[in-house]
């Protein structure tokens, strides 16, 4: 399969028993898309970038309420992947980029999906937050 | 999660992922050994293929309390994808790393 534009899309609740299988889903895109060759590589930063992505949309966008949906888009095309993780918060607070202190417990999430993506971009549509992370090799 | 004791060591072998689905039952165990009087920690990581911000945070948590009984925790055997988290957030100066659990030991010893 050539890789032109390959997007899926899946709606979870706010349950971190999915994360697991968010990793995989992440690995097998990168395999349906026909983009290995560009991706295989990065396939472990892409799987933390959106695990830390959906951690913060469970507990802090969603409150840890489970019923609550996130939506996770992941669009793979020649030389860009992005994924999308929409919660129902109201946005993030305008926060530090730096490494935390190293005895620090919080902090790293954010410091590592900016580390690994290329840009990172928080928005407010429609009551629902919009978090999207694009990377290009 | 197994647990081996080497004289005054417990070497802990985590298998599989420590995330936010995990994280919980891995610091509950952990500060169970730590209760049980163990101060001198191995995390065996040669079966870890994946930690996230929460399970670093957590060990970080673990390290501050056995610090705190003149103890330490000394990590052991990461995969290349473990190794490249705890050097982006230079947690491998933080925790003394070793190629393996029998060196991991070998450093409380010193």
């Amino acid at each position: 399969m050539s890789a032109v534009t390959f997007t899926t899309e899946l709606i979870i609740s706010s349950d971190t028993r999915y994360l697991s299988f968010l990793r995989q889903w992440v690995g097998a895109a990168i395999v349906v898309s026909g983009s290995a060759h560009v991706f295989s590589a990065v396939k472990a930063k892409m799987s933390l970038a959106l695990i830390e992505a959906v951690d913060n949309a469970i507990y802090h966008g969603n409150r840890g309420k489970r019923h609550l949906p996130i939506v996770i888009r992941l669009l793979i095309r020649k030389n860009l992947m992005r994924m999308v993780i929409v919660d129902c918060g109201s946005g993030m607070k305008k926060r530090s980029r730096d490494l935390p202190t190293p005895l620090a417990t919080h902090g790293r999430g954010m410091f590592l999906i900016d580390h690994f993506m290329t840009s990172v971009y928080s928005c407010v549509k429609n009551k629902r937050h919009l978090l999207t992370l694009t990377y290009k090799p | 999660m197994t647990v081996e004791s080497r004289g005054t060591v417990q070497v802990v072998r985590c298998s599989g992922s420590i995330d936010a689905d995990t994280v919980s039952a891995f610091k509950k165990r952990m500060l169970e050994i730590i209760a049980q009087g163990s101060a001198h920690l191995v995390m065996d990581f040669s079966t870890l293929h994946f930690i996230d911000s929460m399970g670093l945070g957590t060990l970080i948590s673990l390290l501050r309390t056995v610090r705190g009984k003149n103890g330490d925790i000394k990590i052991a055997s990461m995969s290349d994808d473990v190794k490249m988290i705890f050097q982006i957030t230079r947690l491998d100066r933080l925790f003394d790393v070793a190629p393996d659990a029998t060196g991991a030991c070998e450093k409380f010893a010193r």
